[in-house]
């Protein structure tokens, strides 16, 4: 995950109150900013509110923002962690809502077994990372599902490489405890 | 791909509802910038667990202020040489 000279010169304009930079810098990072939150929060609703408040202090702060200490998307990442915990420790966890399922399995196959099957699966495994501790979660949403390395989510976590791989370990072994996967 | 990645990546997340880039960024930009200090006094009124440590902390110290300028205004030989005083303005 690179910065690219794209992201350094938007959040230059944006700091400057540039707002069609900035639409473009949402645009660009919302659909992976949004599935994190979602695999974090396990509901669309929570995940969008997360999300809108990460961009808010992006705007609010984009002043702060150094480029030659961290890529954007680093510094993206951390306020987008801190606002799904923040969000998860404020507020109680919805359920899923049933429009969430229909988006989620739509890909054109009209067998209606194949996706009963599909959905008890994707629920077996939302339920599973739904058990997770929250921290765990936030490392499994990174690492496991939007390929972060590991170093990378350390950062966006604000914490040491060993803390970020202690969490997956742990993660790991309950997850496929959970789903019946045997050891690789 | 091992087996334990190919069930994980059977649970996937919707697509960003239509639209939502630009409520975002238009929410967003409702915002002034450069204040984080508004945003930070405006939850540590409203959220009571916002800064607890910090609240925690200024209630101890107030206390502790206030202790000691109780203590410093009211030492017991001073309310004593009150008493002689009030005496004499009286006339006893």
């Amino acid at each position: 995950m690179r910065d690219t000279v794209g992201d350094a010169q938007l959040m230059r304009l944006t700091a400057e109150g540039d707002a069609a930079a900035f639409r473009q810098l949402v645009a660009r990072h919302l659909p992976r900013a949004h599935a994190v939150a979602y695999r974090v929060l396990l509901n669309r609703e929570d995940a969008e509110d997360a999300v809108q408040a990460a961009f808010t202090k992006v705007w609010a702060h984009a002043g702060r923002y150094e480029p030659e200490r961290s890529a954007f998307s680093t510094w993206l990442y951390t306020i987008v962690t801190r606002a799904c915990l923040d969000r998860a420790r404020r507020f109680r966890p919805k359920t899923q809502s049933i429009d969430d399922w229909a988006e989620a399995l739509s890909d054109g196959d009209p067998d209606a077994e194949t996706q009963l099957s599909q959905q008890q699966a994707a629920g077996a495994v939302r339920a599973a990372v739904a058990q997770l501790p929250l921290n765990q979660r936030m490392a499994v949403a990174l690492c496991y599902f939007e390929g972060f390395s590991n170093a990378e989510a350390a950062q966006s976590l604000n914490m040491s490489v060993k803390a970020v791989e202690s969490l997956l370990v742990r993660a790991r072994r309950q997850l496929k405890t959970v789903l019946g996967v045997k050891d690789d | 791909m091992t087996e334990f990645e190919r069930r994980l990546q059977q649970w996937k997340t919707p697509q960003p509802a239509t639209g939502l880039s630009d409520r975002i960024a238009r929410e967003a930009m409702r915002q002034p910038q450069g204040f984080a200090w508004r945003e930070v006094a405006q939850r540590s009124l409203t959220e009571w667990r916002y800064g607890l440590v910090y609240k925690a902390a200024a209630l101890a110290a107030c206390v502790v202020i206030g202790v000691g300028v109780s203590v410093s205004l009211n030492p017991p030989a001073a309310h004593e040489a009150d008493l002689d005083e009030l005496a004499f303005i009286v006339g006893i």
